[in-house]
């Protein structure tokens, strides 16, 4: 019987080939990154991490995150529920609008909101009025990353439920659960997986999202400069060092959200665990 | 035939449009509306009439033409890179199982949490003119250019975008390889198919939903990306979203910004709906 990369130099080309390709376009890259920001010793880095522009955009990277990861969960479950678990008009229109912010550039999702929210916008106008400002602040670079990142969980989640299918929620609705009880013992478990993977994606996004942000940013120092946008402008100014080492802490929260999302996958399966044992003692 | 439940026959009419309301409202708020404004800035002129004026000036522009040939070559030739590049890396991890075949999963796992511009930013000083590759080469062979001149170029912006959308390629097309049960590929080569015949007719159908999901992903997100041609910094390259950012923030020329804006939004769609079309005919046809 003959299988794929049964015969030893078709395997061993096949895994060297993906060995190289991995390390010349994934794992070198990261290196460089971590190499270019201790080029200037140790002192350097730490200098460059402790300024109070770093300081700030770190702060705003987190803030623009921890609001936008959260709102887009929500939004993304409950229209993958819509869409897979009822049948209603405009169902299929719905499932297509979903991609919707992925077919306009970020750059054009940012000149949308500033045509709206800007000073001379119908709602900017409307909201200088009570001194409120949304362009060239935080607030309008988290609704542009609102936007941008938008898709990414409906999208993760509905093949997922599509594929599983309805026959056990309609089972524990038949045995009586409420809406709640069935969601928390039924779909979450089922979706969790896609779940927390569409939230990484957004989180990806909303912390490394630059096109969008720069856009609304108006590039005010220590106010509304995030961390892709400081890598940017740092690099524009020579400051190499400078550059990467906010390069590195983005890396470095990327993989703070994997750690997390590692951990949520643990406490999840020791309840699991825990459950089943329940249920065979009892 | 589904089996509905009479619980859920009662409240059929009412809960899902109570639910559906939110999301439609946030995409109404969120989206549309703004969206319209685009088009209403799109097709009036300074004086605010109403007309295809703007149209036809970008229409006749070189600059703009220049961009859209250029956005639709990097889009339709990332994706196709992506897809290539996605099955073969994630054929030989899901088939050819070997010593840290896993770890070169987490790192791709990885990959997916980074910041797409990240790996852009490296690539510029790994493979760039003053970059560790050159300098490397330089010093070795007495150069007196630099040898590898692919970065600041349109074969520079697409093998940057296959590097950071490969990966959302292969998670789904990896998830789906994992489902097929492995003893249809048995009884296909012990019955006499050939690896390649293997590949096309077991396992090209099974993962042509993941393939078509994350090549559509890919072709929309390339079609618009624009931090990576940014920050690349290809001077020749000029795509439609670096032009509305030119036009838009640099010249303050709003109409002209939202009519290309608008015929980037039309492209993305129509390249996403031919997309669909294809991808459905291959299904049906198998």
């Amino acid at each position: 019987m003959q299988r794929v990369g049964d015969s030893l130099p078709v395997k061993w080309t096949l895994i060297v080939l993906a060995l190289v390709l991995t390390a010349l376009v994934l794992v070198v890259p990261l290196i460089e990154i971590v190499r270019q920001a201790l080029a200037g010793g140790v002192g350097e880095l730490l200098d460059n991490l402790t300024n109070t522009y770093t300081l700030s955009a770190i702060w705003l990277t987190l803030l623009i995150a921890v609001i936008t990861v959260p709102l887009n969960v929500l939004f993304g479950t409950v229209l993958a529920w819509l869409v897979t678990r009822f049948r209603f008009l405009g169902r299929r229109l719905l499932q297509t609008l979903i991609d919707i912010p992925f077919a306009v550039s970020p750059v054009i999702a940012g000149l949308v909101y500033l045509l709206l929210y800007g000073r001379n916008g119908w709602l900017g106008q409307w909201l200088a009025g009570y001194d409120i400002q949304l362009m060239f602040a935080w607030p309008g670079m988290v609704l542009v990353t609102l936007f941008v990142t938008s898709p990414f969980v409906a999208r993760e989640l509905i093949p997922l439920m599509q594929a599983q299918g309805r026959q056990e929620e309609e089972a524990a609705v038949s045995l009586g659960a409420r809406g709640a009880q069935l969601f928390y013992r039924i779909t979450l478990p089922n979706i969790r997986s896609g779940l927390i993977y569409g939230a990484i994606l957004t989180n990806a996004r909303a912390m490394g999202e630059f096109g969008a942000v720069s856009v609304v940013s108006g590039m005010i120092n220590g106010v509304t400069i995030s961390l892709p946008l400081q890598v940017e402008q740092l690099y524009q100014d020579y400051n190499t060092v400078g550059s990467f080492v906010s390069a590195l802490l983005l890396a470095m929260l990327a993989v703070l959200t994997l750690v997390i999302k590692g951990l949520l996958e643990w406490l999840a399966e020791r309840r699991q665990q825990r459950h089943s044992k329940v249920a065979e003692d009892v | 035939m589904p089996l509905f439940l009479p619980v859920e026959q009662s409240t059929r009419h009412l809960r899902p449009f109570l639910w559906l309301l939110m999301p439609l409202l946030v995409l109404a708020v969120l989206f549309f509306w703004p969206l319209s404004l685009i088009v209403q800035h799109a097709l009036s002129d300074d004086s605010g009439h109403i007309g295809l004026g703007t149209f036809w000036q970008v229409i006749e522009s070189r600059r703009f033409l220049g961009a859209l040939i250029n956005t639709l070559q990097i889009a339709c030739f990332a994706t196709i890179g992506c897809l290539l590049l996605g099955s073969l890396l994630s054929l030989i991890l899901e088939f050819t199982p070997f010593p840290g075949s896993r770890i070169i999963g987490r790192v791709i796992d990885t990959f997916i949490a980074m910041p797409t511009f990240l790996i852009t930013l490296a690539f510029t000083f790994i493979y760039g003119s003053a970059g560790l590759l050159n300098g490397t080469l330089m010093s070795l062979f007495d150069f007196d250019l630099p040898p590898v001149d692919f970065l600041y170029s349109m074969k520079g912006v697409i093998l940057a975008e296959i590097t950071v959308f490969t990966p959302l390629v292969m998670r789904p097309l990896m998830a789906a390889l994992r489902q097929i049960d492995k003893s249809q590929l048995e009884a296909a080569s012990i019955l006499g198919a050939t690896p390649l015949k293997v590949i096309l007719q077991v396992l090209l159908p099974a993962a042509l939903p993941a393939l078509m999901a994350g090549g559509s992903l890919c072709l929309l997100l390339t079609t618009n990306e624009f931090g990576i041609v940014f920050f690349i910094g290809a001077k020749g390259v000029n795509t439609l979203p670096m032009m509305v950012y030119s036009k838009a923030l640099l010249e303050s020329d709003y109409s002209v910004a939202c009519m290309i804006a608008l015929i980037n939004i039309a492209l993305s769609l129509g390249l996403f709906t031919l997309y669909r079309l294809a991808t459905s005919r291959i299904g049906t046809r198998n």
